[in-house]
């Protein structure tokens, strides 16, 4: 049973008028019996019709809900073969050959929700609470940054003890603590909803993305997967980016756990919610969209039996429908899945992976796995250090830039320059120089010898000679000691 | 530069909201051509845009700190002749002081 006062704050945090007022004509943006028909009505497209919305997808717009049905039902292999080259040039021609790194670093499990997929739900009594004090957090922050992370998602569990209060002073110690050369410089936040009011005590401490993943955009499923607890409430978290938008947060992910539903239906309603959002917001979507496939949690059984599990080969196809649907949008793929799942899946259009991510509470300090503290199991447990290695293999160059969000390149601004293909202007320059700091501050000696090629190939591939002259001074400056420029 | 000091003496008692296409504005007027990015600084990192270009971007651009809630990009400081450039800082933060 919870406490009166969790009660009493939980009966505070959904404002309905915060809900309502994003309502289209009283209904939300989940038009359900829409999304199916439009799925029906789009089965076996042709060859042609199939090749004409991939040159729509090349051209950098984005499809509507018949394209990307379309996309969808495709059962063309050659076809998909097409489709996955084409993920691959939308995101070369758009973010260029780089992959941005982050940490995830959870930060509570304390959680007042019923998930009934999720290791931390409130009922189940095998997961291990914590959450961190301000110290503790500073030796989590410091260990990631020996590392050479500069980039962090936080993630917190809903619950009093880690409202708002908590979590903006979460961040205000995630950027002030420094270690050596290193320091976190991009603070992302994955929480529950908020209100416009709390969120801008995030805003005020300089959060990058506001993430929240609606998990199932279906109804019924959802209203099945929470049974109870402040997420039970599927309009407040259908516009917990809206809110952010409004309270001046203009970088918001979303994102749909798959196996909750049908696959096919969540990529149509993360269509539906970017929509949402550039017709609310001024042709300004999501930062970032992100596609986590359920995995196996400590006590949690549904984890393993959903009938809408998704096989390797479906996680693939629905990543680059997401791609081809919304050209211009980062896209996550995270250590959930296997090495040898997301160095497969990255070449379909992603930007942005994590790497020696430890979802413990508290784990990064004590350098080890504790599974009872997780809200699920990870796939990839590859280092920071090997993980570059191997996206040089694969001719990517890591980037751990912020640059954009810290020289006003945000959310219009940012998905103006995006929407042109543009930002690997800005971006690769950016990519080159903390590439660089990354492997003279913190790279082993093999991964230097493996990975250091990318620095000149991607210098000699930059647009014209005035960057050439400008990164190459910014190079020399690195060289001699200075750290954190960018353009 | 006197127009911008005459336009910041009658900036007292605007509505703040008003300040920036304001200030922008005259900007221009007094540097036509200049090409200036408008941010709202949130904590010790996020310069969230708020007003001007987002087509252009310069290599080298200004970087100004209008104290602790406004930051300035000017993508061609060039046209500012370099004695203005203090001036104008000075007088900017002025302006914003209180926002």
């Amino acid at each position: 049973m919870e406490s009166l006062a969790v009660k009493q704050w939980m009966d505070s945090v959904i404002k309905p008028e915060q809900i309502e007022k994003y309502y289209n004509h009283g209904k939300d943006f989940i038009d359900e019996p829409f999304i199916q028909e439009t799925l029906l009505k789009n089965q076996q497209p042709d060859q042609t019709r199939i090749r004409e919305i991939i040159a729509k997808s090349l051209e950098l717009q984005r499809l509507d809900f018949d394209e990307t049905a379309a996309l969808l039902n495709c059962t063309d292999e050659d076809l998909w073969q097409e489709m996955y080259a084409t993920g691959l040039q939308i995101k070369h021609k758009v973010y260029g050959r780089r992959i941005v790194f982050f940490a995830p670093l959870y930060v509570s499990n304390n959680c007042v929700n019923s998930c009934v997929y999720c290791g931390y739900r409130h009922e189940n009594k095998e997961t291990i609470r914590h959450q961190l004090t301000m110290p503790e957090l500073e030796a989590e922050i410091k260990a990631l940054v020996a590392k050479g992370h500069k980039r962090l998602i936080m993630v917190y569990g809903e619950h009093p003890s880690s409202d708002v209060h908590y979590i903006a002073e979460t961040l205000k110690v995630a950027y002030a603590t420094k270690l050596g050369n290193g320091e976190i410089r991009r603070v992302n936040v994955n929480a529950a909803p908020m209100s416009i009011e709390d969120l801008k005590i995030l805003r005020d401490v300089g959060i990058g993305t506001f993430q929240v993943f609606q998990e199932t955009y279906h109804h019924a499923t959802y209203k099945k997967m929470h049974p109870r607890g402040l997420k039970a409430n599927m309009g407040w978290r259908l516009y917990a980016s809206h809110r952010a938008m409004d309270a001046g947060v203009d970088d918001v992910g979303i994102g749909a756990l798959f196996g909750l539903a049908d696959w096919k239906f969540e990529v149509m309603g993360l269509l539906a919610h970017t929509i949402d959002l550039e017709e609310k917001f001024g042709g300004v979507g999501p930062h970032t969209i992100s596609f986590p496939r359920m995995q196996p949690a400590v006590n949690t059984p549904f984890a393993q039996k959903s009938p809408n599990l998704v096989d390797n080969d479906t996680f693939k196809k629905l990543v680059t429908v997401i791609r081809l649907s919304v050209p211009y949008t980062g896209m996550i793929l995270t250590a959930r899945e296997t090495a040898e799942v997301r160095n497969d899946v990255i070449n379909v259009g992603c930007t942005q992976i994590d790497a020696d991510s430890n979802i413990g509470i508290g784990a990064y300090s004590k350098d080890k796995v504790e599974t009872n503290s997780q809200q699920f199991m990870l796939g990839d447990q590859r280092s920071l250090d090997e993980a570059i290695r191997d996206m040089a293999k694969m001719g990517y160059i890591t980037s751990f830039c912020t640059a954009d969000y810290r020289c006003g390149r945000t959310g219009g601004c940012f998905m103006g320059i995006a929407k042109k293909g543009n930002i690997h202007n800005l971006c690769q320059p950016n990519a080159i120089l903390t590439f660089k700091e990354y492997l003279l501050d913190y790279a082993s000696e093999e991964t230097r010898k493996e990975a250091a090629y990318l620095i000149d190939k991607e210098f000699a591939a930059l647009p014209n000679e005035n960057i050439k002259q400008t990164v190459q001074a910014m190079l020399e400056r690195i060289e001699a000691g200075e750290r954190d420029l960018f353009l | 530069m006197s127009d911008l000091q005459l336009l910041f003496n009658a900036d007292q008692g605007q509505d703040k909201a008003d300040i920036i296409p304001s200030l922008d504005l005259l900007l221009k007027q007094t540097y036509p051509g200049l090409q200036t990015r408008w941010s709202r600084v949130y904590g010790r990192r996020r310069w969230a845009h708020i007003y001007g270009s987002t087509e252009f971007f310069s290599l080298n651009p200004l970087r100004i700190e209008l104290g602790p809630n406004y930051g300035l990009y000017i993508d061609n400081p060039e046209l500012i002749p370099q004695h203005d450039i203090e001036l104008l800082i000075d007088l900017l933060k002025s302006a914003l002081v209180f926002m």
